[in-house]
């Protein structure tokens, strides 16, 4: 009886954890992305808001204490902005979206953002938002120990993702591309060219 | 005669005494607004034969300096950090953004661009160079 009485909780325990698992699996799989809700400094918005504007929507994802990839790409991107026609850029939503956001703040975002362009928009999700919102867009992000004064420092992917209004992901711009092959890119995007 | 002398051994100990490590284009990039980290790129020239590593750098500007190195690694850009850099004999090693550099931590002040800047480098043969850095973005 005893032994009975054991082997139904064992089981039931089991299916427990399956079921779990299972309605966890579904859940992530039944993200999207496009309804997350994105926390800037004034207001929250989603990407299906910024493809409602009929926007292209680029997004770089960094960090605070990024030494050298962060501020390169974001004063790369302001000489970018600075040399594009206004109703191009008017049609572009850069959002700079924050991969460290246990030890950042959002004042210190704006603040560090602004000091490259006014277009770039800082963006914070908590980790569990952020984990599922980088999967989709393939962009990865580890936290790295370091024997550094640093503490840690965090490996991620670099390029800037770019999605056209209709939610389609296209090329990304490449860590380091020159002025001219970005602009090239934004062009192309304009003309029609850029989805494949 | 006594000119074309002077010349003469000024010209023969340029050349006996030219530098072993030569440092060119020694520049920081200002700290940005609320951030107290930047880092430090430059050319280290060696005209020696023999290989030297970089394995100091002081200043007077900020408390902590690192050696690291960055490489894109499974498409993910990795910084870690390195105990020395080496510059070949008869060769040059490029610290520049994307790859090797010098990370500067907790300066007291902002770096800025009407300010001058220096640092300390020291070698493992014991050679230390003073290098005057300038501010660029």
């Amino acid at each position: 009886m005893m032994k009975n009485l054991k082997f139904i909780a064992s089981t039931l325990a089991l299916m427990a954890v399956l079921i779990f698992s299972y309605l966890q699996i579904r859940g992530e799989r039944n993200y999207n992305p496009f309804s997350q809700p994105l926390k800037t400094s004034n207001g929250v918005l989603t990407l299906s808001q910024l493809r409602s504007e009929n926007k292209f929507i680029f997004m770089y994802f960094g960090f605070l204490s990024c030494p050298d990839v962060c501020p390169t790409t974001l004063s790369s991107m302001a000489g970018v902005f600075k040399s594009l026609p206004k109703e191009q850029l008017d049609k572009i939503e850069f959002l700079f979206i924050d991969l460290d956001p246990e030890k950042d703040t959002m004042e210190r975002m704006v603040k560090y953002s602004s000091y490259f362009h006014p277009k770039i928009r800082p963006v914070m999700l908590n980790l569990k938002e952020l984990d599922l919102f980088t999967r989709y867009f393939g962009v990865a992000f580890m936290k790295m120990p370091l024997k550094s004064t640093m503490g840690y420092t965090i490996d991620h992917s670099t390029d800037i993702i770019v999605v056209s209004p209709e939610g389609k992901i296209l090329q990304p711009i490449a860590h380091g591309s020159p002025k001219v092959v970005i602009l090239d890119q934004i062009n192309k995007l304009f003309n029609g060219k850029g989805a494949q | 005669m006594k000119k074309m002398t002077l010349t003469l051994i000024a010209l023969l100990s340029f050349n006996l005494f030219a530098a072993d490590i030569e440092i060119q284009d020694a520049r920081i990039r200002p700290t940005l607004p609320g951030m107290s980290v930047t880092a430090i790129y430059m050319k280290i020239k060696n005209n020696s034969t023999k290989d030297i590593r970089l394995t100091k750098i002081t200043g007077d500007f900020a408390p902590t300096f690192e050696l690291h190195n960055m490489e894109m690694s499974e498409g993910k850009m990795v910084m870690r950090p390195v105990d020395s850099i080496l510059i070949k004999g008869h060769s040059t090693t490029e610290l520049k953004s994307g790859g090797l550099h010098v990370m500067v931590f907790d300066a007291p002040k902002p770096i800025q661009k009407t300010k001058v800047y220096g640092a300390k480098l020291t070698f493992d043969n014991k050679e230390e160079i003073f290098t005057p850095i300038q501010v660029k973005d």
